[in-house]
Protein backbone atom coordinates (compact mmCIF):
# COMPACT_ATOMS: atom_id res chain seq x y z
CA UNK A 1 0.00 0.00 0.00
CA UNK A 2 1.27 3.56 -0.76
CA UNK A 3 1.40 6.27 1.52
CA UNK A 4 -1.27 8.43 -0.44
CA UNK A 5 -4.07 6.06 0.32
CA UNK A 6 -2.53 5.49 3.82
CA UNK A 7 -2.41 9.10 4.55
CA UNK A 8 -5.67 9.84 2.80
CA UNK A 9 -8.02 7.53 3.55
CA UNK A 10 -6.93 4.95 6.20
CA UNK A 11 -4.01 6.88 8.18
CA UNK A 12 -4.21 4.91 11.40
CA UNK A 13 -2.68 1.88 9.66
CA UNK A 14 0.62 4.25 9.72
CA UNK A 15 -0.35 5.88 12.80
CA UNK A 16 0.27 3.54 14.60
CA UNK A 17 3.57 2.29 13.72
CA UNK A 18 6.98 3.48 13.78
CA UNK A 19 7.76 6.78 12.33
CA UNK A 20 10.98 6.30 10.27
CA UNK A 21 12.29 7.41 6.77
CA UNK A 22 12.27 3.79 5.62
CA UNK A 23 8.79 3.40 6.29
CA UNK A 24 8.03 6.50 4.20
CA UNK A 25 10.35 5.00 1.66
CA UNK A 26 9.15 2.33 1.26
CA UNK A 27 5.67 3.35 0.52
CA UNK A 28 6.54 6.39 -1.51
CA UNK A 29 7.96 4.80 -4.65
CA UNK A 30 5.67 6.66 -7.71
CA UNK A 31 5.11 10.06 -5.74
CA UNK A 32 6.45 13.14 -7.88
CA UNK A 33 9.83 14.87 -6.98
CA UNK A 34 8.70 18.32 -5.58
CA UNK A 35 6.49 15.47 -2.93
CA UNK A 36 9.72 13.71 -2.15
CA UNK A 37 11.73 16.63 -1.13
CA UNK A 38 8.71 18.63 1.11
CA UNK A 39 8.47 14.70 2.67
CA UNK A 40 12.50 14.60 2.80
CA UNK A 41 12.01 18.03 4.61
CA UNK A 42 9.24 16.53 6.89
CA UNK A 43 11.00 13.79 8.08
CA UNK A 44 14.12 15.58 8.57
CA UNK A 45 12.34 18.56 10.78
CA UNK A 46 10.92 15.67 13.03
CA UNK A 47 14.43 14.46 13.77
CA UNK A 48 15.23 17.87 14.45
CA UNK A 49 12.52 19.05 16.43
CA UNK A 50 11.28 16.08 17.81
CA UNK A 51 12.43 17.19 21.88
CA UNK A 52 11.60 19.74 23.45
CA UNK A 53 13.00 23.39 23.48
CA UNK A 54 14.59 22.40 19.87
CA UNK A 55 14.88 26.30 19.02
CA UNK A 56 16.58 27.57 22.26
CA UNK A 57 13.92 29.49 23.60
CA UNK A 58 11.97 26.67 24.83
CA UNK A 59 9.57 25.23 22.38
CA UNK A 60 7.45 23.17 22.42
CA UNK A 61 8.70 19.31 20.10
CA UNK A 62 6.68 18.61 16.96
CA UNK A 63 4.54 15.87 17.62
CA UNK A 64 4.29 12.77 15.26
CA UNK A 65 0.38 13.96 14.14
CA UNK A 66 1.38 16.89 13.20
CA UNK A 67 3.88 15.51 10.74
CA UNK A 68 1.09 13.21 9.47
CA UNK A 69 -1.63 15.84 8.74
CA UNK A 70 1.57 18.02 7.09
CA UNK A 71 2.34 14.92 4.52
CA UNK A 72 -1.35 14.68 3.87
CA UNK A 73 -1.76 18.38 3.32
CA UNK A 74 1.31 17.90 0.86
CA UNK A 75 -0.64 14.98 -1.36
CA UNK A 76 -4.17 16.63 -1.14
CA UNK A 77 -2.01 20.03 -2.46
CA UNK A 78 -3.54 20.45 -5.97
CA UNK A 79 -1.52 19.73 -8.47
CA UNK A 80 -0.07 23.61 -9.96
CA UNK A 81 0.42 24.89 -6.27
CA UNK A 82 4.11 25.63 -5.36
CA UNK A 83 5.11 23.86 -2.71
CA UNK A 84 5.37 25.14 0.39
CA UNK A 85 8.91 26.23 2.86
CA UNK A 86 8.58 24.04 5.93
CA UNK A 87 9.45 24.72 9.22
CA UNK A 88 8.57 23.88 12.73
CA UNK A 89 6.54 26.76 15.12
CA UNK A 90 7.84 27.13 18.86
CA UNK A 91 3.97 25.68 19.71
CA UNK A 92 5.35 22.50 18.16
CA UNK A 93 3.11 23.04 14.86
CA UNK A 94 4.53 21.94 11.12
CA UNK A 95 4.17 25.60 9.38
CA UNK A 96 4.01 25.49 5.35
CA UNK A 97 5.07 29.20 4.50
CA UNK A 98 4.37 30.53 0.86
CA UNK A 99 6.33 33.77 0.44
CA UNK A 100 6.50 35.67 -2.58
CA UNK A 101 7.41 39.13 -0.85
CA UNK A 102 7.31 40.63 2.98
CA UNK A 103 3.53 41.76 1.58
CA UNK A 104 2.23 38.41 0.07
CA UNK A 105 2.82 35.62 2.04
CA UNK A 106 0.23 33.04 3.35
CA UNK A 107 1.38 30.51 6.17
CA UNK A 108 -0.34 27.44 7.79
CA UNK A 109 0.16 25.53 10.79
CA UNK A 110 -0.82 21.59 11.74
CA UNK A 111 -1.41 20.69 15.20
CA UNK A 112 -2.24 17.02 14.85
CA UNK A 113 -5.29 17.34 15.67
CA UNK A 114 -7.09 17.67 13.16
CA UNK A 115 -7.21 21.64 12.85
CA UNK A 116 -5.71 23.97 10.21
CA UNK A 117 -4.78 27.73 11.42
CA UNK A 118 -3.53 30.06 8.52
CA UNK A 119 -2.32 33.88 8.80
CA UNK A 120 -1.54 35.49 5.47
CA UNK A 121 -0.59 39.41 4.12
CA UNK A 122 -2.02 40.26 0.64
CA UNK A 123 -0.63 43.89 0.22
CA UNK A 124 -2.83 46.06 2.87
CA UNK A 125 -4.82 42.98 3.52
CA UNK A 126 -4.65 40.74 6.38
CA UNK A 127 -6.50 37.19 7.23
CA UNK A 128 -6.39 34.67 10.22
CA UNK A 129 -8.51 31.56 11.17
CA UNK A 130 -8.73 28.00 12.36
CA UNK A 131 -10.42 25.55 9.83
CA UNK A 132 -11.04 21.71 10.66
CA UNK A 133 -9.13 19.68 8.39
CA UNK A 134 -9.84 16.19 7.56
CA UNK A 135 -10.64 14.29 4.51
CA UNK A 136 -10.06 18.01 2.00
CA UNK A 137 -8.30 21.17 1.90
CA UNK A 138 -10.82 23.55 3.75
CA UNK A 139 -11.93 25.59 0.35
CA UNK A 140 -10.06 28.73 2.32
CA UNK A 141 -7.00 28.06 2.30
CA UNK A 142 -6.91 27.33 -1.29
CA UNK A 143 -9.06 30.46 -2.15
CA UNK A 144 -5.62 31.95 0.24
CA UNK A 145 -3.09 30.22 -1.91
CA UNK A 146 -5.10 30.94 -5.15
CA UNK A 147 -5.01 34.89 -3.81
CA UNK A 148 -1.12 34.99 -3.30
CA UNK A 149 -0.53 33.22 -6.35
CA UNK A 150 -2.60 35.46 -8.83
CA UNK B 1 9.13 48.46 35.23
CA UNK B 2 12.07 50.70 32.90
CA UNK B 3 10.19 53.16 30.39
CA UNK B 4 11.17 51.89 27.04
CA UNK B 5 10.93 54.94 24.46
CA UNK B 6 9.22 54.16 20.90
CA UNK B 7 12.10 55.20 19.05
CA UNK B 8 14.53 52.42 20.65
CA UNK B 9 15.44 49.37 18.77
CA UNK B 10 14.85 45.67 19.82
CA UNK B 11 17.01 42.66 19.43
CA UNK B 12 15.72 39.49 19.04
CA UNK B 13 18.85 37.24 18.60
CA UNK B 14 18.49 34.59 16.24
CA UNK B 15 20.33 30.98 16.49
CA UNK B 16 18.31 28.58 13.89
CA UNK B 17 19.35 29.46 10.46
CA UNK B 18 15.76 29.19 9.82
CA UNK B 19 14.84 31.53 10.76
CA UNK B 20 15.87 33.99 8.05
CA UNK B 21 15.75 33.63 4.12
CA UNK B 22 18.30 33.69 1.45
CA UNK B 23 17.01 36.72 0.17
CA UNK B 24 17.93 38.56 3.84
CA UNK B 25 13.95 38.85 5.25
CA UNK B 26 13.38 37.33 8.81
CA UNK B 27 10.74 34.67 8.88
CA UNK B 28 8.23 34.86 11.58
CA UNK B 29 8.85 32.11 13.48
CA UNK B 30 11.50 34.51 15.09
CA UNK B 31 9.55 36.31 16.72
CA UNK B 32 6.68 33.84 17.80
CA UNK B 33 6.42 33.82 21.65
CA UNK B 34 7.34 30.96 23.47
CA UNK B 35 5.17 28.32 24.76
CA UNK B 36 6.88 28.38 28.13
CA UNK B 37 6.67 32.04 29.29
CA UNK B 38 3.85 33.62 26.28
CA UNK B 39 6.37 36.03 25.54
CA UNK B 40 9.38 36.90 23.35
CA UNK B 41 12.40 37.78 24.65
CA UNK B 42 14.60 40.78 23.11
CA UNK B 43 17.02 42.92 24.19
CA UNK B 44 17.26 46.88 24.12
CA UNK B 45 20.41 47.70 21.99
CA UNK B 46 19.87 51.78 22.23
CA UNK B 47 23.20 53.74 22.34
CA UNK B 48 25.69 49.92 22.04
CA UNK B 49 28.35 49.44 19.83
CA UNK B 50 27.68 46.23 16.98
CA UNK B 51 30.17 44.70 19.16
CA UNK B 52 28.47 45.29 22.46
CA UNK B 53 25.00 43.92 21.11
CA UNK B 54 26.79 40.78 19.51
CA UNK B 55 28.46 40.17 22.55
CA UNK B 56 25.17 40.25 24.59
CA UNK B 57 24.03 37.94 21.72
CA UNK B 58 26.36 35.28 22.94
CA UNK B 59 26.75 35.35 26.45
CA UNK B 60 23.12 35.95 26.98
CA UNK B 61 21.24 33.96 24.87
CA UNK B 62 23.92 31.64 22.70
CA UNK B 63 26.12 30.54 25.27
CA UNK B 64 23.41 29.66 27.71
CA UNK B 65 21.78 27.09 25.51
CA UNK B 66 22.46 23.71 26.41
CA UNK B 67 24.33 22.60 24.83
CA UNK B 68 25.99 26.41 24.02
CA UNK B 69 25.15 27.35 20.42
CA UNK B 70 27.10 30.04 17.94
CA UNK B 71 24.89 32.92 17.35
CA UNK B 72 23.75 33.27 13.36
CA UNK B 73 22.54 37.10 13.88
CA UNK B 74 19.50 39.09 14.86
CA UNK B 75 16.38 40.79 14.01
CA UNK B 76 16.63 44.39 15.24
CA UNK B 77 12.61 46.08 15.13
CA UNK B 78 12.04 49.07 17.26
CA UNK B 79 9.63 49.72 20.04
CA UNK B 80 6.95 51.62 18.27
CA UNK B 81 6.87 49.04 15.25
CA UNK B 82 5.73 46.78 18.21
CA UNK B 83 3.41 48.63 19.80
CA UNK B 84 2.04 49.17 16.49
CA UNK B 85 0.55 45.69 16.42
CA UNK B 86 -1.18 45.86 19.91
CA UNK B 87 1.93 44.01 22.12
CA UNK B 88 3.23 45.62 24.63
CA UNK B 89 6.83 45.50 26.28
CA UNK B 90 7.93 44.62 29.42
CA UNK B 91 11.38 45.82 29.74
CA UNK B 92 12.80 43.67 33.26
CA UNK B 93 15.67 44.00 32.80
CA UNK B 94 17.09 41.02 33.84
CA UNK B 95 19.31 40.48 32.76
CA UNK B 96 20.07 43.96 31.91
CA UNK B 97 18.69 44.89 28.61
CA UNK B 98 16.67 42.37 28.54
CA UNK B 99 12.71 43.24 27.67
CA UNK B 100 9.92 40.79 26.77
CA UNK B 101 7.57 41.31 24.11
CA UNK B 102 4.15 40.52 25.85
CA UNK B 103 0.10 40.94 25.78
CA UNK B 104 -0.02 38.15 22.65
CA UNK B 105 -3.49 36.96 21.69
CA UNK B 106 -4.13 33.66 22.76
CA UNK B 107 -5.27 32.53 19.32
CA UNK B 108 -2.49 30.48 17.40
CA UNK B 109 -3.74 32.30 13.88
CA UNK B 110 -3.78 35.89 15.80
CA UNK B 111 -0.01 34.98 17.02
CA UNK B 112 1.53 34.22 13.58
CA UNK B 113 -0.10 37.22 11.58
CA UNK B 114 1.56 39.60 14.05
CA UNK B 115 4.96 37.80 14.24
CA UNK B 116 4.46 37.90 10.29
CA UNK B 117 3.75 41.35 10.80
CA UNK B 118 6.85 42.16 13.06
CA UNK B 119 9.25 39.86 10.98
CA UNK B 120 8.00 42.28 7.58
CA UNK B 121 9.20 44.89 9.69
CA UNK B 122 12.60 43.80 11.37
CA UNK B 123 16.14 44.13 9.86
CA UNK B 124 17.88 40.95 9.61
CA UNK B 125 21.23 41.29 10.77
CA UNK B 126 23.96 38.46 10.26
CA UNK B 127 26.95 37.75 12.77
Amino acid sequence: MNIVSQSRYSPGIYRNSEFSKKAFWQSTASIGRPIEEAIESLIELYRQCSEADWDGYGANPVSKESIYEAVEFIYMLPSGFPMPNILAEPSGEIAFEWYKSKRMIFVIGFNGKNMISYAGIFGSNKTHGTEYFSDTIPPVILENLRRLNS
Amino acid sequence: MVNVDPDEPLARFIINKGDYRADGTVRHRIFLPSPKTGQTSVFRIFGLSENAIWEIGDIEVAQKRNPPLSLKGRADIFVRQVLKTGLNIDADDIPLRHANITNWPTEQSAQRLIAMELAGMAHLYLK
